[in-house]
């Protein structure tokens, strides 16, 4: 999961520096929706 | 599908009901960089309020951080919200005493505040040259500051400039801005240009 989590922040860095700020804005948003894992007990 | 579920929001509630134990686990704890870098693209983007959502995400996390309180400060500067401005940067002093750059960026948005001062002065003295002059600089930095367009918009129209003023009343005031002041100075541009 942390590895997925740190793919998708570098591939939102690369869309960044390539100006696809949209693209960008949508991988972040996965990456942060991703950031969290809840657990029942 | 639920990538803006407001979780933490939900754990909160959730966990009003006793009965059942529920574990948030963050995965990553350098989340702040992810929305200071969406809040970076938004910016690019001419996207000020998503900027600002996020950046002042990022710092809730991480309220020390000097290059996101500069951000902010900038952010605030484009805004017009220069007194707000000054004071993040101040804190940016605060924090790094020793950083001459902090310095001069709190210098240059003094400056802003005396030109701004020296705008409203011209204008009261009914010396719409010299505002014009003022006025269209600043408008380039606090490209939102809405307060400061209209007076820009009534500048150019008191120096006949009808064309400009209804260019950029076109261009620079998005649906969000418009009020029916600017309607109203659109349709003077409008009228004294013949139309």
């Amino acid at each position: 999961m942390s590895n997925e989590w740190e793919t998708l922040k570098e591939k939102g860095n690369e869309e960044f520096k390539k100006k696809n700020y949209n693209s960008a804005i949508n991988v972040y948003t996965h990456a942060i929706g991703n950031n969290y894992k809840i657990i029942f007990n | 599908m639920f990538q803006n579920f407001p979780i933490k929001k939900f754990y909160k509630n959730f966990q009003k009901f006793k009965k059942i134990k529920l574990i948030l686990l963050e995965l990553n704890s350098n989340e702040e960089s992810l929305y200071a870098n969406r809040s970076l693209c938004y910016k690019n983007l001419g996207k000020y309020k998503l900027s600002l959502y996020d950046l002042n995400k990022a710092l809730e996390l991480s309220p020390r951080n000097i290059k996101y309180l500069k951000r902010l400060a900038n952010i605030q500067m484009i805004y017009g919200n220069l007194g707000e401005s000054l004071s993040i940067l101040q804190k940016c002093i605060n924090l790094e005493p020793r950083e001459p750059e902090h310095k001069s960026e709190y210098e240059a948005i003094q400056k802003k505040i005396k030109s701004y001062e020296l705008m409203e002065e011209r204008v009261n003295k009914m010396e719409f040259v010299k505002a014009e002059e003022i006025a269209e600089k600043l408008v380039k930095d606090c490209s939102e500051f809405l307060a400061l367009k209209t007076t820009y918009i009534k500048i150019l129209l008191e120096n006949l400039k009808l064309q400009e003023a209804i260019k950029f009343i076109m261009n620079n005031i998005s649906s969000d801005e418009k009020n029916d002041e600017i309607d109203y100075l659109l349709a003077l541009g409008f009228y004294y240009d013949g139309n």
